[in-house]
Parts: structure tokens; sequence; C-alpha cells
């Protein structure tokens, strides 16, 4: 076990090497110049601001000069500056991606029960009414454009029915408290500010469920399909024959076993709701990395272009790596040799 | 261990649901509008880099600058006229080239400190040095220094009638010069490279203006607290600015109560502001024009380089349509003078000739029309579409046989290509970098949208001699005349049309008054009040 995580670890290192080269690359090739993206129309026609600009972020330099730079700050760990915020790049993702971080654990959670949930009562009472209900659901989630249902659900349950918030991580007439994790909703359990921790999660309620829809959805059919699959095999057969209660045999026998590919898809999922990220975030005002990501795509922000990059590689992998060692603690057959 | 999970996940959303319920109505009144009439929140899509006024151009940038520092001076409500500030009066020698300026008395920072000539030098020489965005504005400024406590003499390398205007912009803001160095600022000529002081301007302000910076996190939020040594009127004792990207969504925080102001907004978000609700629309014309560039290079923009082809262009567009797509508050200028600016005309009211239009196809040996490409970035002005720009050119342009196609495209490689002078034919717009009349010389030929556009300095001598006139000369009657006779050549013989003055539409809460426009700072939040 240790082994292939060791061995899981080491190939991380050579897939961000290849993530930060092939996004150094990629973002070069782009047929725009940073420096128009970032100086005014009278900074463009001043050779000495100009000058000044190229020296600063090294765009003086060949490009070849640049990447060993890049590598070179890299490898001590430093991301380097965003070229648009002025700051280091690892403060930027450290200041955004608890926002994420905590939207998406959200998502996943309602994504998760609702998913499972719909999934087996689907299974259950197959080819049923609830059964197409449930499938239509999963079917929306899947299909409808995220931004879109965002738009919607924040239209009919914040403006017409007045249940959740507006946009933001908290009240628009207070301030996000400064330090802890970041994470407000753990921030504000540790420290007994209960009323913010109410006000954070009402916050986090319509956002999270807009994005784990999608999740939700993928997990319910996925849990259906399995769960069905394991209903017909002999096991099950000789449970029912033995005169166990369906009720068990469902939670007992088969419920666990239909888990491993619900567990894949659940994975995938999480990484999807951080692709996912930039309309949404966009939509609840919601100041994580995918907002991030957007403003510097645009603004042709090198090193913080890569700079998230990395960082969702090392998710998705890391996330992977989980995934897998789950499939040994609810698979004993799994091994990891 | 599957059941575990799921059983404390479920734990999990009854808890956030039950806080949250209990959370639900506790903020607002009934009235959607808050019991604390001394915040003020305004919703923003900002473009905000730095807080930093010697290096910040970003569009927003004065909303901020004119909140927290003082210039010598200043725009005032929605005019774009130059109006005294930290300055009381200034003195003009002969050359046109020295400028003495006298400071008001008593004024003070926000540390306490008295604000003083030094502060001013000091100011001005860090923008100058620090090669920067806002340097840009200050190129024409070759000495600066303080006579005495009060007194400041800025040496101009040529005249420049719009010395002033530029004075506005928030590259002239001055700093508490004190904190600055004592936060690593210079103002030294290597400033460039070893000024330290952005990262703190980025998080506390310097300056002299009604409010002080409180906190500023990037596309999250800003909270600026009452100057306490500001001695003008300051009705909000508290802002909070808070980035919320996305235009409907600002509306509907508006509707809710939940903000004050929604800024980022356009015609197509204001349409659905229900009258006697929360919110009233608010529309004031802006400096921001949309123009279609018809390459002048032959080999580049083929057809559309033809002098007769431009002008059956400029004749068959529908101009009223454009004004209405635009919003309310839209303005169609003669040519490249915005409405506000000095000698401004407007466009007439019968302009569009199709026949003429026709005519001059005809002339031009186009009578059956041909197809062309048109450029349209996905972007917006004030909240109008480019790519609508484009498709209402498009039908305009079909009555002269005229087929666009229209190619859409990312703002960054767009505008790439449009700066080489590489596009044929393209939708852009342009907004000041300062209000004044120099600012919009950048289409005579040869200057910067002029050399985009690809047209020579050659191809109108008197144009280019008419704007060196105009550059230097300070006499507004004697500018205005040379500001009419340069909007009328380029009315009819330019390789550009230019199609509307955008509005600003955006929209407040009911309850919020002091509420005026101004193309350069946006709103003066000091001003901004919440009735009770």
């Amino acid at each position: 076990m240790l082994r292939f995580i060791a061995r899981r670890l080491l190939f991380l290192l050579f897939l961000l090497f290849g993530v930060a080269l092939f996004v150094f690359i990629l973002s070069h090739l782009v047929p725009s110049d940073p420096v128009a993206a970032n100086l005014s129309q009278s900074a463009l026609n001043n050779p000495e601001i100009v000058a000044a600009f190229k020296e600063k972020w090294g765009l003086d330099q060949s490009l070849f000069s640049q990447l060993l730079l890049y590598f070179q700050h890299l490898l001590t760990g430093d991301l380097g500056t965003s070229i648009r915020t002025g700051r280091p790049v690892f403060d930027d993702l450290m200041q955004f991606f608890p926002a994420t971080l905590e939207l998406s654990i959200v998502a996943m959670v309602i994504a998760l029960v609702l998913g499972i949930l719909f999934g087996t009562i689907s299974a259950i009472f197959r080819n049923k009414a609830i059964d197409h209900i449930i499938r239509t659901v999963s079917i929306s989630g899947v299909s409808i454009p995220s931004f879109w249902f965002a738009l919607i659900m924040l239209n009919i349950f914040s403006s017409v029915l007045g249940i959740t918030p507006g946009p933001g991580r908290i009240d628009t007439r207070t301030t996000t408290p400064e330090g802890g994790t970041g994470l407000l909703l753990l921030d504000s359990f540790i420290s007994g500010n209960f009323q913010l921790f109410s006000d954070v999660a009402m916050h986090l309620i319509l956002p999270g469920t807009v994005l784990g829809f999608f999740t939700m959805g993928l997990i319910a059919r996925q849990t259906r399909s399995n769960l069905l699959e394991v209903l017909s095999m002999d096991y099950v057969r000789t449970a029912r024959s033995k005169g166990l209660k369906e009720s068990a045999i469902i939670v007992k026998h088969a419920i666990s076993n239909a888990m491993i590919p619900v567990i894949t898809v659940a994975g995938i999922g999480f990484c999807n709701l951080l692709g996912g990220m930039v309309l949404v975030e966009n939509i609840f005002a919601w100041p994580g990395i995918g907002q991030y990501a957007y403003l510097s795509a645009v603004s042709l922000d090198f090193p913080a272009i890569c700079g998230v990059s990395l960082l969702i590689a090392f998710i998705y992998v890391v996330i992977n790596l989980l995934i897998d060692i789950l499939y040994g603690v609810i698979d004993p057959r799994v091994r990891y040799e | 261990m599957m059941k575990k999970i799921s059983l404390l996940s479920i734990l999990l959303v009854l808890v956030l649901s039950l806080f949250a319920c209990s959370n639900n109505g506790e903020k607002t009144n009934e009235s959607g509008g808050t019991s604390n009439t001394d915040t003020i929140v305004i919703g923003v899509a900002s473009d905000w880099k730095t807080l930093d006024p010697a290096r910040a151009y970003e569009v927003f940038g004065n909303l901020y600058f004119y909140a927290t520092y003082e210039n010598l001076y200043t725009l005032e409500g929605s005019e774009l006229i130059p109006k005294p500030a930290l300055a009381k009066e200034y003195t003009v020698d002969e050359s046109g080239l020295v400028y003495t300026f006298k400071l008001e008395e008593g004024r003070k920072f926000s540390s306490g400190n008295a604000v003083t000539a030094e502060d001013v030098v000091f100011s001005f020489n860090r923008t100058i040095n620090l090669k920067d965005n806002a340097s840009a504005l200050a190129k024409g400024v070759v000495k600066v220094e303080a006579l005495d406590d009060k007194t400041v003499v800025v040496n101009l390398k040529e005249k420049d009638a719009s010395f002033l205007s530029k004075l506005t912009s928030n590259a002239f803001a001055v700093v508490d010069s004190k904190v600055v160095k004592e936060q690593g600022g210079s103002d030294a000529e290597d400033a460039s490279t070893t000024d330290a002081a952005t990262t703190h301007l980025d998080g506390t302000s310097a300056g002299s203006g009604p409010y002080v910076l409180k906190k500023w996190t990037p596309n999250t939020e800003m909270v600026l607290e009452k100057n306490p040594y500001y001695t003008g009127t300051v009705n909000a004792s508290k802002i909070i600015i808070k980035e919320i990207p996305d235009p409907n969504t600002q509306i509907q925080a508006l509707e809710k109560g939940e903000i004050d102001v929604a800024l980022s907004v356009g015609p197509d978000q204001v349409k659905n502001i229900k009258e006697g609700g929360n919110s009233k629309v608010v529309s004031s014309p802006t400096s921001t024009l949309s123009f279609l560039l018809m390459n002048n290079s032959t080999e580049i923009g083929k057809e559309m380089s033809d002098p007769l082809v431009q002008q059956a262009v400029r004749y068959a567009l529908d101009y009223k349509g454009f004004q209405q797509l635009a919003g309310d508050g839209a303005l169609l200028p003669m040519s490249f003078v915005q409405d506000g600016f000095v000698g401004a005309k407007s466009r007439s009211d019968n302009y569009q000739n199709l026949e003429k239009a026709k005519e001059l196809m005809k002339k031009a040996g186009y009578e059956k029309g041909f197809t062309v490409p048109l450029t349209a970035a996905n972007y917006d002005s004030e909240g109008l579409s480019w790519v609508t720009i484009a498709e209402k050119v498009k039908e305009d342009l079909a009555k002269i046989n005229i087929n666009v196609e229209i190619q859409t495209g990312d703002i960054g490689v767009v505008i790439e290509d449009y700066r080489n002078g590489k596009t044929p034919f393209l939708v852009m717009h342009w907004s000041p970098d300062y209000y004044d009349l120099s600012n919009q010389l950048a289409f005579i030929p040869g200057d910067i949208v002029g050399k985009r556009a690809n047209w020579e300095p050659s191809a109108n001598a008197k144009l280019v001699s008419l704007s060196e006139q105009a550059k230097v000369e300070i006499d507004d009657t004697k500018r205005a005349e040379i500001s009419g006779k340069m909007q009328e050549i380029i009315a009819e013989n330019s390789p550009y049309a230019f199609l509307v003055q955008h509005p600003k539409s955006f929209a407040v809460g009911v309850n919020l008054e002091g509420v005026t426009y101004n193309d350069l700072y946006k709103l003066r939040l000091n001003e901004l009040k919440l009735s009770k």
C-alpha cells in the first residue's frame, strides 16, 4: 500500500512538471500580447514604459530563458508573481482556493447524499413513476447548463421566494473575516461565531446545490444501474431465497457492492465541479479560484494561469489517489501490488 | 462504512439547513433595505489591478482614488471641466510651459500630516519614474519643484492644452510622502526597480480624500471608512464595495436590498427594473464612443480602403437605431469628438441617406456590392455587445449591397490585430485616458488610431496641422473652432464611422441620494446618502 502511494506521488511530480511545461508553452502560443493586455493605450505608445514592463516581467528575454527561469523558481516552490494582481501567485491561490474548496465540498456532499438516495430509490422502484421522475431529474442534472441553472435558481429562491440570500459568501453588508483557514464555515464554527456560521451556511446552500446538481445526476444514474445489476446477481437471489428482508438485502449486501463504480464517478464528478466553477462562481459572486483563473486568462497572466493549472492537476491526482485507496477500503478484494 | 458517510452527510446538510433557516429574513427590513443608513454597499464588476495611484489606469480606478486621494485639480458633478481641489489657483507663464500652483491651507492626509508642496513633488516624480501605466499621462512633465510649503512649479516639455485635464487623473493624485517613503516608496529616477510601496498602498490608502481604505481583497470586497481629517462633506461613514461580476445578479441583489448601487450593469439589465419597486435607473452620458474602422491599406482593407466606399458606409448607417440600441441617454456626435469636450458637434438628424450611399457605391464601381468580413470581439461597450452592433451594421449595409460576414473573436486577439493595423473592417470603441480634446487626436492620420487604420499623415495634411494647433492652443474659443473644423473633415473623409456615444445605465436603491455620474470617477462616494 505504502509503495503504491509513494509510486503515485512520484508520478505526481512528473505530471506537475508536464503540466507546467505544457501550460507555459500553450499560453505563449496564444496570438495575443501580455504587454498589450496589461498596458493602457497611452502607455503602449511610450517605449520607456513598454521596456520597463517587459523588463519587470522578464518578457524581454527569450522564451527559453523565461522557461528556464520559471522552472528554477518552481523548483524552489516559487510560483512567481501575478502580472495582474502584482502579488505572489501562491498567496493568490491561498486566498481564492478556500472559497472554492468549501463550495466544492458542500456541492459534493449534496451530490453524494441525493445521488445515492435517488439512485437507490430509482433501482428499487424500477420502471415505476418515481423511477421515471428521478431519471428525468438526473438527466436534467447532467444536461442543464450550470450558468443557466444558477441564474434560474437565484431568481426563484433568492429574488422571488426570498428563501435564500443573494450573491457572495456572506451577507453583503458585512465584511469577510480575516485569518483562519479561509473555510468560513469551519472558521466561524471554531471561533464560536454561530451567527456568521448560519450566514455562511445560508449562502452555501444555493450555489452548492447548483454546482452539485450535475454530479448528483451522474451519481444517481450510476447508482441505479449498478444496483440493478447487483440485485440480479446470484448471491442476492440466494439471500432472498433464505428469506432475508428486501431492505436488509439492499443495505447490507447490495449497496456496498454497487458503490465502487459510484466512487469512480463521484471522484470524476468532484474534479468536474472545479471545471464548472468559473460560471457558477461568476453568477454567485463567489470569490474563488474559477474567477481568479478567468481573470488571469483574459489578462494573459502567465504565472497565474500556470499556478492555477498546477493546483488543479494536483487536486485531480490526489483525488484519484484517494479513490484508489477507497476501493481497497470498500472492497477488500482490491490489492495494490 | 458508506452508511456512516451517508448518515454524516445527511446530518451535515440538516444542520446547515437549520442554521440557514434560522437566519432567513434577519438582515433586511421590510422594504428590502438596511436599517443602517451609515453604510452604503455598492455592487461592481471592477477591473482593479492595483490601488497605487502612480500605477493604476483601470476604468474603475478613480471610483476608489476620488474617494481616498485628492488632486490639485478635480472634476465635479457630471462635468469634464477641471476645477481647483488641493490647489486654490494656478498661473501659467508666457511660454505656456511653466505652471505655478498655490495649495489650499489646512488640508491634511488621513495620517494627520499636512499636505505640502513636497508631497506634490514626490507624488508627481514617483508617477513619472515608476514607468507604469499611470506614467503615460505624466510624459510631458520635465521638472516639478516646491518653491515653498504651499507653492509648486511644474515645467512642461512642450505646451499642452490638456495639462489641467490630465491633472484630474489618478496619475497626479497627491500621496502622503512621509508615509509612502516609510513603506519603501521612492520618487528617484530608478523608482521603477526600487520602489516597494505598492503592496502597502494596495492595503491602505495614503491620501487626503474623504475616505480611508480599511481593506481590499481583490475580486471580493473593499471597505472604506471616513477619513477623520477630511473637512468636506462625508455622508456615509462606511462604504463597502462588493465584487459581483454578473450584472443580472447585481440587479437581483439590489432589488432585494442587499446592495444600494448596481454599478456594472447595462441597458439590457436595467430594462428589468420595475417601477415602484426598491430600485430606480440612472442614465448618464459617458465618453465611450463606438466606431467602425475601415482599413485604409488597399492590401488589408481592399474595398473598404476606398474613400468612396467609406463615405457610402457612413451614409448607409442608421445612427438613430444605434442610439436606441445603446439605451436612454445615448448621444450621436458628428465624428470623433464626444459631447462634453471642447467644440463638440452633434450629428444632424437626417444624416442617413441611402440614395447618396448607393450613388457613392456606384461611383466607386461597386454597384452590385461585395462581401467583407467585419470583426467584432466578444466584448461590450457599457453593456452593449459589439456583436449586437455588428449585426446592426450588417443589416444596414445590406441595403447598399455590402454583404457583411461577422467574425467574432476573443478581445485579446482582436485588439492585438487592431493595434497592429491588420483588421480590414472592425467594430471598436474608444474610451479616453483623460477628458480633453487632445486625447481624441489619436484619430488623426499617423496618430495612435490613425496608424491602426493605416491612415498616413500624408493623406490629410490639413488635419495634421489642425491637430498640432489643437494640442497647444489654450484659448477655449479658438480651440473649439479648431475642434469643429477637424470634426467636419473626419465626418466626411476618414476611415472611420462613428456610431454612438454610449450612456452609462445603472441602478440604485430608491432611498439613495446624491447620485451624480461622472465618466472619470463614476460616483462621488462621499456624496451618497441613504434617506431614513
